[in-house]
């Protein structure tokens, strides 16, 4: 499917998009660094929001050194990393709203080591169940909507953002029409494709994804149906490692759901419309999946959501993924896989850095399949092909 | 130089004598413990957490005991041997070492029975709820599982790290609140008056406090470091009562006298360090090493800002807080005002609240050596405390800027496996050596 590819072209560059896309239209780009970011409210000011992905390259994380310690998410380091390395260098200006202080880190060294002329922090409340956190949602909305009329020397109106909402709802819905596909029988799609459309939609302008998202629905039909593997869902942080996916799909899975920061948690849940525009976003937070840092309580609200998913999407296991350093997911991935298991999902921690290994991985989910495959009613054919040695495909880049 | 038993021990250059109120230190430390076990005979409850701050809350309800999440914290570090156990413990059940590791100790106590069980009698004490404050994710989701596991009542309380209007507004509301859901989770009366009381107390306490650290600025320093670190220890967890208001009312005369009669903390002081980051709690001889060389710590941001209210200064540095809610423009009448005043005293004077101001945390830290006549500081980077390290890179950054001498020094600050302290001594050492005197 042609268009497909045009999600991954941006993905592998997704640089090279954002420069186009500020040379076509003149306007300014910002990067962004957490799911709770009020895109709309950037969008409204005609400002392209982009995700910033971390580097994929171990090596360029010494040059956070002099600011973040070794000891820290490589994740948040990478993402810096990827701005002393001049990536980033088209950026107008950064947004960081409060998701983990490792990210805080990132966004506070930035402003400090990267020139750029525009930046702000948002306090997105840590217990967003607190009956007082949407108003001050709100009331940071407000600051952070003023801060950036006074940078832009212009109001934002609020059909602007009313505008801006009913896009990102489209996109939203859109992507909630793909995975709806995904979770049917013989899903046309591959987990890596499905990734990359979710990742080109934080990279995109939200109307242009939706256009092209929309011919992908279009043509489902005429897509031959791969044949049946073992359907997984991928839960964890932050992630882009496309590869791992590809392998993981090539030992005869389907990865059908990721509940990750940049899948579909990103995407998840539509703002209301109408009458006040920043509560309504406030509300969209709120109720939103959340992630481990903002979710405390005895019965995590998270758990709940990623079991319905499961059992929604027919997920015969679940691969946890846990990247080192990444404190708040280690707190609750012993229970969540307690969780899934007493409730016959079974789950397989896979411990990462910066990126997985591939060494390890063949012999991590062959065990792991060959243990759903046991399970299962359905005996689908695993095929136990090599892991390949000859570096990521092509058509599959990592981030330098 | 003097040798003592094969350690060089600098010549005394200053009169020097220990603390008349250390003793009553002691005394304080004891009743907070004993009172954990005998509270719930008393009437009292039990508010188990990293629970630090906002002490005038539960204050309102009566008498109370703040075990931390595991009360032999304090004696594991002392016997790390025993700590060990408790770290395989919670690894026996799949958590990771990729977490705080205060809390993988006091998760690995939880796992193994020591949470709610007096050492000494064997006594339990099972907390009436588990409170806790966001201003680090490690406590808040230690907190989540020990909910959980001892199936316990959970108070949150979010504090942002900005003190804007609507931020302290958003605190206020969430205390009135936890006032309503203590009272219904204990079946216990709040009294407005002891809160108010309580409030005003642990105001004045932390204010104190944060002026006798500034006592330190005197060359030579009444008091060190290292002193500090064990006159803190009431104000964690009872800087709102009467007696303990008393004890530092009694501590800073005794430093201003000390300062007066140019009394030093140890008799030298050939060079002034400042300790920023965590330092390892096992190795009790930590804040000594540099003793050999005639160098000792005089200031560290932790230390000050972790239990002190400073008014932050244009330039970042600490300057003195308001004494009172009064002198800050708050009069307290009333329970809101109570809880407007807290959130105040904390939000925007106590510096381990703006602990994620990592610009503002940089630049304070930066300004303390500057004030404090520091020759060096010295960088402690725990592996095992998230929250504290995010800033350290950027200050580290600021004070190499303006030519201070400082090191980095690498472990974990409660997890012993690994640790060496030989190393950890020949680079204090090294690093003294190094660092030009005044």
């Amino acid at each position: 499917m042609e268009v497909l590819q045009k999600f991954r072209e941006v993905v592998n560059n997704p640089h090279e998009y954002a420069r186009c896309w500020k040379e076509r239209t003149g306007n300014n780009v910002f990067g962004y660094l957490s799911s709770y970011t009020p895109e709309e409210i950037i969008y409204a000011a005609n400002i392209l929001p982009v995700r910033i992905l971390s580097s994929h390259n171990a090596r360029s994380l010494d040059a956070t050194l002099p600011y973040l310690s070794s000891t820290l998410c490589p994740y948040s380091r990478g993402c810096l990393a990827q701005g002393i390395g001049r990536k980033y260098e088209y950026l107008d200006g950064i947004v960081y709203a409060f998701e983990c202080h490792h990210m805080l880190a990132t966004y506070s060294s930035w402003h400090s080591c990267i020139p750029i002329s525009y930046k702000y922090n948002i306090y997105v409340p840590r217990i967003l169940e607190s009956p007082f956190a949407k108003d001050c949602i709100v009331k940071e909305l407000e600051y952070f909507k003023r801060s950036l009329e006074e940078w832009r020397g212009q109001t934002i109106s609020r059909e602007a953002i009313n505008e801006a909402i009913k896009i990102y709802n489209t996109n939203r819905r859109l992507l909630h029409d793909f995975y709806n596909i995904m979770r049917g029988d013989n899903p046309p799609f591959s987990g890596v494709e499905a990734l990359e459309i979710t990742l080109a939609s934080q990279l995109m302008d939200k109307k242009e994804h939706s256009e092209l998202l929309v011919q992908v629905l279009r043509e489902v039909p005429k897509v031959k149906h791969n044949e049946s593997a073992i359907r997984l869902m991928i839960i964890g942080p932050e992630f882009d490692d496309r590869e791992f996916v590809r392998l993981t799909e090539s030992l005869g899975c389907k990865i059908v759901f990721y509940d990750l920061d940049t899948g579909c948690r990103y995407f998840w849940g539509e703002a209301p419309l109408g009458e006040g525009e920043l509560y309504n976003i406030a509300t969209r937070f709120v109720e939103k999946p959340p992630s481990p840092t903002k979710d405390y309580s005895p019965k995590p609200r998270r758990f709940q959501h990623v079991l319905h998913i499961a059992k929604d999407f027919r997920c015969q296991g679940a691969i946890i993924l846990q990247r080192v350093h990444c404190d708040s997911y280690h707190y609750d991935n012993v229970s969540l896989k307690s969780f899934l298991m007493k409730n016959d999902i079974p789950s397989l921690i896979v411990d990462f850095w910066l990126t997985v290994s591939k060494t390890k991985l063949h012999s991590l989910l062959m065990g792991f399949l060959k243990e759903i495959q046991r399970d299962s009613e359905v005996n689908p054919k695993i095929f136990f092909n090599e892991v390949g040695n000859n570096g990521p495909s092509s058509s599959c880049k990592g981030r330098s | 130089m003097k040798f003592n038993n094969g350690k060089a021990k600098p010549r005394l250059e200053y009169e020097t004598k220990p603390i008349d109120c250390w003793g009553k230190m002691k005394e304080l430390r004891r009743k907070h413990f004993q009172r954990t076990w005998e509270i719930h005979e008393q009437g009292g409850i039990v508010a188990m957490g990293i629970y630090e701050a906002y002490l005038s809350l539960t204050a309102g309800f009566g008498s109370f005991a703040n075990p931390s999440y595991g009360p032999e914290f304090t004696w594991l570090m002392r016997n790390p041997e025993k700590s060990i156990e408790c770290f395989e413990a919670l690894e026996a059940r799949g958590f990771s070492s990729f977490i705080c590791s205060s809390m993988r100790l006091q998760l690995g106590q939880l796992f193994m029975g020591m949470s709610t069980k007096d050492p000494v009698t064997g006594k339990y004490a099972k907390p009436d709820f588990i409170i806790q404050w966001t201003s680090c994710h490690n406590p808040t989701k230690c907190g989540q599982i020990y909910s959980q596991e001892l199936n316990v009542p959970y108070l949150l309380l979010d504090e942002p790290y900005k003190d804007s209007e609507h931020c302290i507004n958003y605190v206020v509301f969430q205390l009135m609140e936890a006032i309503e859901w203590i009272g219904k989770v204990t079946q216990k009366e709040f009294n407005d008056e002891r809160f108010i009381e309580a409030t005003r107390r642990e105001w004045q306490t932390l204010a104190i406090y944060a002026r006798t650290c500034e006592l330190m600025k005197t060359i030579p320093t009444p008091i060190d470091l290292k002193h500090l670190w064990s006159l803190r220890l009431p104000l964690v967890t009872m800087r709102h009562e009467k007696e303990v208001l008393e004890f530092y009312q009694m501590l800073i005369d005794e430093v201003k006298d000390r300062v007066q009669n140019r009394i030093s903390a140890r008799g030298f002081e050939r060079k002034r360090l400042q300790f920023e980051g965590m330092n390892p709690f096992y190795d009790r001889k930590f804040f000594s090493y540099p003793e050999e060389n005639g160098a000792i710590f005089v200031a560290g941001t932790g230390a000050f800002g972790t239990f002190g209210i400073f008014s932050i200064r244009a330039d970042g540095g600490l300057g003195p807080a308001p004494l009172t809610p009064e002198e800050a423009g708050i009069q307290l009448r009333t329970r809101e005002d109570g809880c407007r005043a807290l959130a105040t005293l904390y939000m925007v004077y106590n510096p381990i609240s703006h602990m994620l101001r990592i610009i503002e945390r940089a630049q304070q830290i930066l300004k303390t050596a500057e004030d404090w006549h520091i020759d060096g500081v010295v960088f402690g980077e725990s592996s095992g405390c998230y929250g504290d390290k995010v800033g350290l890179g950027e200050a580290r950054r600021r004070v190499q800027s303006k030519g201070i001498a400082n090191i980095l020094l690498k472990y974990d600050h409660t997890d012993p496996r690994g640790y060496k302290n030989t190393l950890i001594r020949e680079q204090l050492l090294s690093f003294t050596e190094s660092v030009s005197s005044r």
